[in-house]
């Protein structure tokens, strides 16, 4: 006989857009013009013991907001929440660390406040620390921490606090894909086990891997909820569709609904020379000339490098991930990616550009497999080829 | 009460208090990272404090208060309890938004947490003011009343951190204002003087409405004078203390599962 572990009953959940602000002070209340804003509206839905149920949409379709309100992190407006069993979670990384302490205190407060004791907390540190591969940092300070290491580090610690439910907001997106993978077999582990989880996503390969039902928001609103394949499906067509004029020019290996268009996109070594053949470690600046007819409010731009014949990206930059603002642009203008050491071994790669609306809803432009250029002198086998050198004691 | 249930009432014991403790050395730790002497100056701070005020109205302004150290120390380091729990509970949900943003932390152990930490700090001058009383009044046996005073003025703490720390999550301001008042307070609450130095008896009568007032009064009756404190000054601090405290838990709990919303 099958169980709900989580049900929310007719959920809604307001802002007010000034929560949605910066701090409050004297100064700058304004009770007239302050405006609410729903995040969600009227949502029914019922997670089964056992059962992985995952949460798609766009960004701001409130599903980040549903598994809050699931963990019970913050309550909703109106409405009802039921857990069953002990939350345990995983949701947006950085919030739930104390970067002044060292990675093993946080793993033991993350793990107390989980529901284990002090005793059974320190005996599965190790544990914590061997998966998360972090075994020569758990002293460090969280703050030396890069975000891969804290999403590695939190999230080996919702596998080993025995979870009952857990709850994944969208961190699978993050982190190298060899870690990824490894947290998909755990994950599957878990399900094997009776394990109920929640997870959002962007993705619908990882929805489609792990999730038994899901849920579409659309605004808030459940737009179709089921299996996942049916609802998968139908979310990537939608997806297709809503984008307006879509170029798909499999011949010219350009895609995008072009607002912002790649006039030209060149490799150049320090002195602005054209590179095809580059040697190993070498400064390369990757330079685009771009065209905006109508003012447009922070793309992002994006370089990604896969070896040719592979699929694998060997990198994958963008501006939003650097922390760049690009303001609002209009007419031609310029971006530049300098990469100080290309360190990539011997062989021919590909460079793919692209630019995407400011929430990475759909691409403006995305010119596939751009640049070939190759790179040489070096001696090495493998993908990458780090600086480094060799001593014998 | 079946074994079970029984292994499960002892495990949440053990689990609550592991909480609690960890929590509480965490705070601390918090508190005193990176600094060399770390707890010393704790308990070198109410000291220094102490020096400055046994010099300036002892022999400066002499107030001609008996045992003025000892006076002074007795209410200086109550004091300090209050006001530094005050503020630091004031400011514990945003200070330790890591822990809103954890799945299973009961709300309201943030600010009791920031009030016990601060506790430490009084636990640690503790045996000095015992020593001081030692040497010159000895320790009188009505200090066995000590932990209930304390215990009243835990209730105004928390009581009070529960209402502002709400209070500050909404409107940044109160964190200010809070800074402001506990300075004042300082001067408004006879720490380092005696009530009825006060000529004014309209004055008098209205700063001791002030309950640390009261407080104080007590700890000194306790501990110094060793006599009993005022019964009906007491059972009015116990009745204001649990209404002070079960209002603040009251809109604490109203508010605190949307405090993540306004962080």
């Amino acid at each position: 006989m099958s169980r709900s572990d989580i049900e929310l009953h007719e959920v809604s959940k307001r802002y007010r857009s000034s929560a949605l602000g910066g701090p409050r002070t004297v100064r700058n209340l304004n009770f007239r013009s302050s405006k609410v804003q729903w995040a969600l509206r009227d949502i029914s839905l019922d997670v089964q013991a056992g059962e992985t149920f995952g949460l798609i949409g766009r960004n701001g379709s409130g599903k980040s907001t549903a598994l809050r309100i699931m963990a019970g992190i913050t309550s909703p407006t109106t409405g009802r929440v039921h857990n069953l069993r002990r939350v345990s979670g995983l949701l947006t990384i950085g919030e739930g660390l104390q970067p002044l302490l060292t990675g093993e205190e946080n793993a033991l407060t993350a793990s107390i406040l989980a529901g284990l004791t002090k005793r059974e907390a320190l005996r599965r540190l190790s544990d914590i620390a061997r998966f998360a591969e972090l075994e020569d940092h758990m002293d460090h300070p969280l703050r030396t921490y890069s975000d891969g290491m804290k999403l590695r580090l939190a999230f080996s610690v919702s596998l080993h606090v025995d979870p009952e439910i857990l709850l994944i907001d969208e961190v699978l997106a993050v982190g190298d894909i060899r870690f990824q993978e490894k947290c998909f077999v755990a994950l599957e582990g878990f399900q094997s086990e009776g394990v109920t989880i929640s997870v959002t996503s962007h993705d619908m390969g990882q929805i489609r891997r792990l999730c038994d039902r899901v849920a579409w928001l659309v605004d808030g609103r459940i737009k179709l909820i089921g299996e996942t394949d049916e609802v998968a499906s139908r979310y990537e067509n939608a997806m297709s569709e809503g984008v307006p004029e879509q170029t798909d020019d499999t011949a010219t290996r350009r895609f995008g609904s072009g607002e912002i268009r790649f006039k030209s996109v060149q490799l150049l070594d320090r002195w602005g020379a054209l590179l095809r053949s580059i040697p190993a470690g070498s400064r390369v600046h990757v330079v685009a000339d771009y065209e905006a007819e109508a003012p447009v409010n922070e793309p992002i731009f994006g370089v990604s490098v896969h070896e040719i014949g592979s699929g694998t990206r060997l990198l994958d930059l963008d501006t939003r991930s650097a922390g760049l603002a690009t303001g609002t642009v209009k007419g031609s203008g310029r971006v530049e990616l300098i990469l100080d050491h290309l360190d990539l071994t011997a062989g021919e790669y590909a460079l793919d550009i692209g630019v995407y609306e400011t929430e990475w809803a759909r691409p403006y432009d995305y010119l596939w497999e751009k640049v070939d250029f190759e790179i040489t002198s070096s001696s090495t086998s493998g993908l990458v080829a780090p600086p480094h050198r060799w001593k014998l004691a | 009460m079946n074994a079970q249930s029984q292994e499960g009432y002892v495990r949440s014991r053990r689990y609550t208090f592991d909480l609690v403790t960890h929590l509480v050395g965490r705070e601390f730790r918090i508190r005193y990272r990176r600094a060399l002497f770390g707890w010393l100056w704790a308990v070198g701070s109410p000291l220094a404090r102490l020096a400055v005020l046994a010099v300036v109205f002892g022999q400066v302004l002499p107030l001609g208060i008996p045992n003025y150290p000892v006076f002074v120390f007795t209410g200086l380091i109550a004091w300090s309890w209050f006001s530094s729990g005050v503020a630091s509970a004031t400011t514990s949900p945003i200070d330790r938004k890591d822990l809103l943003f954890r799945p299973g932390l009961p709300r309201h152990a943030i600010p009791v947490v920031s009030v016990m930490t601060d506790g430490l700090d009084y636990f640690a001058a503790l045996p000095i003011l015992l020593a001081f009383l030692v040497f010159t009044t000895g320790i009188p046996l009505t200090a066995v009343l000590l932990p209930l005073i304390l215990a009243i003025q835990i209730l105004f703490t928390v009581g009070l951190g529960f209402l502002l720390a709400t209070a500050n999550v909404y409107l940044r301001d109160v964190k200010l204002f809070v800074e402001v008042a506990l300075l004042l307070g300082f001067y408004l609450t006879p720490v380092f003087y005696r009530p009825g130095l006060i000529s004014d008896e309209r004055l008098r009568t209205l700063l001791s409405l002030n309950p640390m007032s009261q407080l104080l009064d007590a700890y000194r009756r306790i501990l110094i004078q060793g006599t009993l404190p005022d019964v009906k000054s007491t059972a009015a601090l116990i009745a204001s203390g649990i209404l002070i405290f079960v209002a603040g838990y009251m809109v604490y709990a109203r508010k605190a599962p949307v405090f993540v919303d306004e962080l």
